[in-house]
């Protein structure tokens, strides 16, 4: 795995900068936060990394996955797995549909969902495959996300505030799941929140974004 | 521009033009007695306008003041139904008048007799209509006595609003109904509404379809431009009110007797349903550097689109203009014409194999391989000005003229009737049983045959109908109206004969069989 | 809790919209059902042919038009991209299906503008050549027409029920687990749009199988669709035809819904198909091409539909129009001092009838839409039964209109017509306000209320502004639906009542293709108006408020 590379940054919109010259680093297996209160541009920041910003924006700087130059790539080209607020599971599709979808290509149907009920199961939820995503409870709904994220292989980790509309008790369950999930897999993972918990629970650098300024705790 | 002759000369009417000056004089009168008994303005100007006099004193105030005793207006009529006994007046104007004023008849009818001179016969005119005018001018004072009966129509209608359902798809025919509307509105105090229709039996079912839902009366329509199978059918399930087409003044100046369409519609008896409206002679058009010889028969023409493949087409059957050309080139190209005139039956199949051998060699070098027509007579007049054709046909022999005055077709275009003779027929008006403006609708249509209207709808920068008036009937200035009418170079000249229509079985079994041969 | 101010209004819309409905039904099915009638349909020379060029190409001309939209939305799911689509959609959308018809057929047809633009310099044509490029027996220009109209058709009620479906977000979840633009939005947002659009879809599928207004400029000729064929007879005095005319409309009813039904399993079987493929993991990422190509036809088919407009505006003010010329010879300006006073004559009753229906809508749907906001499957439920009598064939139902019309004697009346336009009207007003009023969020309300406003006072102070957006579009759609509106005016007008639809159709079936234009012109300019001034109005309410629906 490559380090995730921020360098040199800015995001503006309609003549405002949110910030400018944002430089992190995020090394394999480790877990940067980013906080800032709201308005300070975080899930700016990770729209300009997944290339979804709106054309509103203007942005300078380059993303890099070790030498590779992401700035310019297509979104599905980039490979960076994000994790949004709620989990997004596509309604249409069942549970193991979610995990298939994000599953790469290869092996036969068969194996490929046998590689999905084995990911449930290994998130102890066995048996779900066949369940409508809506009737799975908040926390389960993350682990799904999570497992779909991890089954497309992504060579970095995005999460956008994804354990902020869990109620506590999961909460801390799926915060340690994710990110001993992003350790074991050798993820550069990039959080951003505002809940000092969170932070703490990370454990990596912390760059704050409020002011326009950037401080490396 | 004159209508078309039909038949013979006729015996009575030649004698009838020479000093039309005492006519013109009893006009005169008729009209300083008008404005001096208080008529209406309104009144005085309608009768100015019938005549084509220039006004002679300002207008008056429409007041309330306008009823002079109705029976001095009663006197007249009866006075000229005497004259009208006394000069010999042929028997069916005496019924005219009789029917007009609604008065018994005292006397057994006469054989038609010796011909009354055009002085009398105009004199009465001028007479009966200043005292059909005379009568209108009694506004409605609940006077008791009882009002002559086209006077009576006239005051009914005024206030009217008649739907006029007639075919919308020529924006000159559409400014000629915008025309009569105005000259109604200012004449008569009624209002014409042009309804329209893509096709008249649109009207026809919208008429059943009231019947059907029980209304007899206040009904949708109130005048209907009609002929042939619409009026056959209309007739047959008794949606038509009538007879009154022999009823309205103007009636008296149509040519009944010497043109027979006017009376048989598509050989069925009109019996005074339906007023001649106009008339039609089947015409062919065609752009003129691609046909330098003109075809003057079907084999010509036959041989023409064998060496132009893909120029020529006709309106598809049942288009009216489509079934109007089969029964054209049957008319042709059968021995047995006058079986024609008879309902089809058994040997339909025999008298139509000339035609089927006709139209199979002709389809295979026609427009899209005859596998497509244009949808209508129309359509097929676009595709002749883009240039995709190079034929066209019409039932109005002036329709080119038209087109190309209004740029709508370029000046290239020739017109011919074939030299075996050019299919006729007449065009009509009609009331349906259950008009709510059945006295508008009257009004309507004796101003549409009024010699004024005609004349206009004759001319070719209005319409270029031609007209069904009987133009001996007519006075000098009336006649001269008919003068100044212009017409166009691709008019051709009147055809050498009028062919009658099949009987109507005729048209509905070769629309059929025409569809069974030609759809794959 | 203070009364309801809505008394009765769910009954009152459903009772305008459904009761002409069923007592058409009703008097089609008692006129029609006729069995000497039926062996006459019958035994119509090529019957079959008809009714098999009405269904393939309405069903063919629905399934590409349905493709297309998914494909343009897809394009234009990113980026400030979606906006322009709307815009570049706009006049197409506007333009009634007869004007489309009668344009098309101006640019399609071997004299029409296409080849002149390259005759006789590049192809050496001095006369238009005999080709069937229009009223094919393939059908293959009918469903281009229906193709345009109805693809701009489906991008509109694709972009309202956006408001249900997080379509965007799908999207970029999607994109980050790396599946392309196309791919990811047909496999995960397409099928959930999908689900928001099946009663309008029904009856695009329907009104292409069963329309008379593209079907008679650009169908097949002999025989012509079996919609076209049954109008002819409708139009024809022999009773005993007239009689076949109803009978064949039940035979239309029986087959669109047998197309229906077929289109529910092809539905079910695409949804299959489509997860099979969703789960499959392919990524499908080399999709340059196929956006390349795909926006090329997206691009060529709004070119055509722009050059209709082209020419229906030359045709209009041309005098005589030869091949190959480009532009019309004649003097221009005297070719529309003549034509457009009639055309502009129209335009009054036309524009009243059209503000009136969209106005007597929305009182009707918005208290409705009031007094369901909270109860989705109600809501639901409305929409389907609107949405009926558009699934009904036109003509079936309308006869059985006409009668009921007359037996209340107002056929011919404003009330009647309007009531004609409501039906057509109503369920659109509904797919787009009640939703919107849904999605408001309930909060707002309940903090006004704790705020101490009234219901009255909420409902207008908190509820309408942000409706407004959607009413003003409403408002448009209605406006131009009034306008496009030819055989429900042509009935319920009982032939008296004179829009620029019935007038243009009036003039197309004549063949005065020139007049038709004018007519077609305004038929357009109307419906376009309207929906800029809405969009226009919509962007500038609240332009500073981001937070504000769209």
């Amino acid at each position: 795995m490559n380090a995730l590379v921020i360098d040199r940054v800015s995001l503006r919109i309609g003549g405002q900068p949110l910030f400018s010259d944002l430089s992190v680093r995020v090394e394999p297996g480790t877990v940067t936060s980013v906080i800032g209160r709201s308005g300070s541009g975080k899930s700016s920041l990770l729209a300009f990394l997944c290339g979804t910003l709106p054309g509103s924006f203007a942005a300078s700087g380059r993303i890099l996955l070790g030498d590779e130059d992401l700035t310019s790539a297509a979104p599905e080209n980039r490979r960076l797995g994000i994790l949004f607020q709620d989990a997004l599971l596509f309604p249409h599709l069942n549970v193991r549909g979610n995990l298939l979808f994000g599953l790469r290509h290869g092996g036969s149907r068969r194996a490929r969902r046998q590689h999905a009920d084995d990911a449930l199961e290994s998130m102890g939820l066995a048996g779900f495959g066949d369940r409508d995503p809506e009737t799975l409870s908040g926390g389960q709904k993350s682990r799904v996300a999570l497992l779909r994220v991890l089954l497309s292989e992504p060579r970095a980790l995005l999460l956008d505030e994804p354990f902020s509309s869990l109620d506590d008790d999961s909460r801390n369950q799926v915060r340690l799941l994710v990110f001993d999930q992003a350790r074991a897999h050798g993820l550069p993972t990039l959080l951003v929140t505002h809940d000092r918990e969170d932070v703490e629970a990370a454990g990596g650098p912390v760059v704050s974004l409020t002011d326009n300024r950037q401080e490396s705790v | 521009m004159r209508s078309p002759r039909r038949c013979a000369p006729r015996d009575d009417g030649g004698t009838a033009s020479p000093s039309l000056r005492g006519c013109e004089a009893a006009v005169a009168i008729s009209i300083r007695l008008a404005e001096s008994v208080y008529l209406r303005d309104r009144h005085v100007a309608a009768l100015l306008t019938i005549t084509g006099r220039p006004r002679r004193c300002a207008p008056r105030d429409d007041g309330g003041t306008a009823s002079p005793s109705l029976r001095g207006c009663e006197a007249a009529v009866a006075i000229s139904i005497r004259l009208a006994e006394s000069v010999y007046l042929r028997d069916r104007h005496v019924a005219a008048l009789l029917t007009i004023t609604g008065r018994p008849r005292r006397f057994a009818p006469r054989d038609d007799g010796p011909q009354l001179p055009a002085l009398a016969r105009h004199f009465i005119v001028g007479l009966i209509l200043c005292a059909g005018l005379a009568a209108a001018a009694e506004p409605d004072t609940g006077s008791n006595t009882v009002p002559a009966d086209w006077a009576q129509i006239q005051s009914d209608a005024s206030g009217q609003t008649v739907y006029f359902n007639a075919w919308g798809g020529d924006p000159s025919i559409n400014r000629y109904l915008a025309w009569a509307a105005e000259e109604l509105r200012a004449q008569h105090d009624l209002r014409l509404v042009h309804v329209k229709v893509t096709d008249v039996a649109e009207a026809v079912s919208r008429i059943m379809a009231e019947k059907a839902a029980g209304r007899d009366e206040g009904g949708s329509v109130d005048l209907l431009w009609i002929n042939g199978e619409n009026f056959a059918a209309l007739k047959r399930a008794n949606l038509l009110w009538g007879p009154w087409a022999e009823r309205v003044p103007h009636a008296a100046l149509i040519d009944w007797q010497d043109n027979p369409t006017t009376r048989i519609d598509m050989t069925l008896p009109t019996e005074g349903f339906e007023l001649p409206w106009g008339t039609a002679a089947f015409t062919l058009f065609y752009h003129e550097p691609h046909v330098p010889v003109p075809p003057h028969d079907p084999a010509a023409l036959l041989a023409w689109i064998e060496q132009h493949p893909g120029r020529f087409s006709y309106p598809q059957p049942p288009a009216f203009l489509g079934s109007a050309f089969l029964k054209q080139l049957l008319l042709l190209l059968t021995d047995e014409r006058e079986r024609l005139l008879k309902p089809a039956g058994d040997d339909f199949a025999d008298v139509a194999e000339p035609l089927w051998q006709w139209l199979d060699r002709a389809h295979a070098a026609m427009w899209r391989g005859g596998r497509l027509f244009p949808p209508s007579g129309p359509a097929q007049r676009e595709l002749l000005a883009v240039g995709e054709l190079d034929w066209m046909m019409s039932y109005n022999p002036s329709e080119a003229s038209r087109a190309i005055r209004q740029q709508e077709l370029h000046e290239t275009i020739g017109a011919l009737h074939f030299s075996g003779g050019a299919l006729a027929n007449t065009h009509f008006l009609a009331i349906p049983a259950n008009a709510s403006a059945k006295a508008g609708a009257m009004v309507t249509a004796n101003f549409l045959v009024s010699p004024r209207a005609q004349a206009q709808k004759a001319d070719e920068r209005h319409w270029g109908d031609p007209t069904v008036l009987d133009m001996s009937r007519l006075a000098t200035t009336e006649r001269a109206l008919f003068d100044s009418a212009s017409t166009g170079a691709a008019t051709p000249p009147a055809p050498d004969q009028f062919l009658p229509e099949p009987h109507p079985s005729w048209t509905t079994r070769l629309e059929a069989a025409w569809l069974r041969r030609y759809v794959r | 809790m203070t009364r309801r101010w809505y008394p009765g209004s769910r009954g009152l819309l459903l009772a305008v919209s459904g009761l002409p409905a069923l007592a058409g039904l009703a008097a089609a099915l008692w006129v029609g059902a006729d069995i000497d009638a039926l062996r006459r349909v019958l035994a119509t020379p090529g019957i079959e042919l008809s009714m098999a060029s009405a269904l393939w190409s309405g069903a063919i001309a629905t399934a590409i038009a349905l493709f297309l939209a998914h494909i343009a939305m897809a394009l234009a799911a990113t980026g400030g991209w979606r906006r322009s689509l709307n815009n570049l959609a706009l006049p197409l959308l506007a333009m009634p299906h007869l004007a489309v018809g009668i344009g098309l057929v101006l640019v399609l047809a071997p004299s029409g503008l296409l080849l002149r633009l390259v005759s006789p310099w590049a192809s050496g044509l001095t006369l238009p050549p005999d080709w069937q490029t229009v009223q094919d027996p393939f059908g293959l220009s009918l469903i281009a027409g229906l193709v345009i109209k109805e693809t701009c058709f489906l991008l509109l009620v694709l972009h309202a029920a956006l408001s249900q479906v997080p379509a965007e977000r799908l999207l970029q979840q999607a994109r980050s687990l790396g599946y392309g633009r196309i791919k990811g939005w047909f496999v995960a947002v397409a099928p959930l749009l999908q689900r928001q659009i099946r009663l309008p879809l029904a009856a695009v599928l329907v009104f292409g199988m069963t329309n008379v207004e593209l079907a008679i400029p650009l169908g097949p000729g002999l025989p012509p669709t079996f919609a076209v064929l049954l109008w002819q007879w409708f139009t024809d005095p022999d009773p005993q035809i007239h009689a076949q005319a109803y009978t064949g409309t039940l035979l239309l009813f029986a087959m669109t819904l047998l197309v229906l039904g077929g289109a529910a399993a092809c539905g079910a079987a695409v949804r299959r198909v489509s997860q099979h493929w969703a789960t499959g993991g392919a990524r499908g990422v080399r999709e340059r091409g196929l956006r390349y190509g795909l926006s090329g036809l997206l691009a060529a088919l709004w070119a055509l539909g722009m050059l209709a407009v082209v020419a229906i505006i030359l045709r209009s003010a041309s005098g005589t129009w030869r091949f190959p010329a480009v532009l019309p010879s004649g003097d221009v300006l005297s070719a529309w001092r003549v034509l457009a006073p009639p055309a502009l004559d129209i335009a009054p009753q036309t524009v009243m009838f059209a503000i009136a229906t969209a106005v007597a809508g929305l009182l009707l749907v918005l208290p409705a839409a009031e007094s369901v906001h909270r109860n989705t499957d109600a809501r639901r439920l409305i929409g389907a039964l609107l949405f009926l009598p558009l699934l009904l064939p036109q003509m079936t139902f309308l006869f059985g209109v006409q009668v009921l019309l007359t037996r209340l004697r107002i056929d011919g009346t404003f009330v009647a017509v309007l009531w004609s336009h409501l039906i057509f009207a109503l369920p659109y007003l509904w797919s787009l306000v009640a939703p919107a009023r849904a999605a408001i969020d309930l909060r707002f309300a309940d903090v006004a209320r704790t705020l101490g406003a009234s219901r009255q006072r909420t409902w207008w102070r908190i509820t309408a502004p942000l409706l407004a957006r959607t009413g003003l579009v409403a408002f448009a759609l209605a406006f131009s639906v009034s306008v496009a509106l030819y055989l429900p005016t042509l009935f319920a007008g009982a032939g008296r009542v004179a829009t620029a639809a019935t007038e243009a159709a009036a003039a197309a079936a004549s063949g005065s293709l020139r007049l038709a234009s004018m007519h077609a012109i305004l038929l357009s300019v109307l419906p376009f108006f309207a929906f800029a001034i809405a969009y226009t109005g919509g962007a500038l309410l609240f332009r500073q408020r981001r937070g504000v629906p769209r």
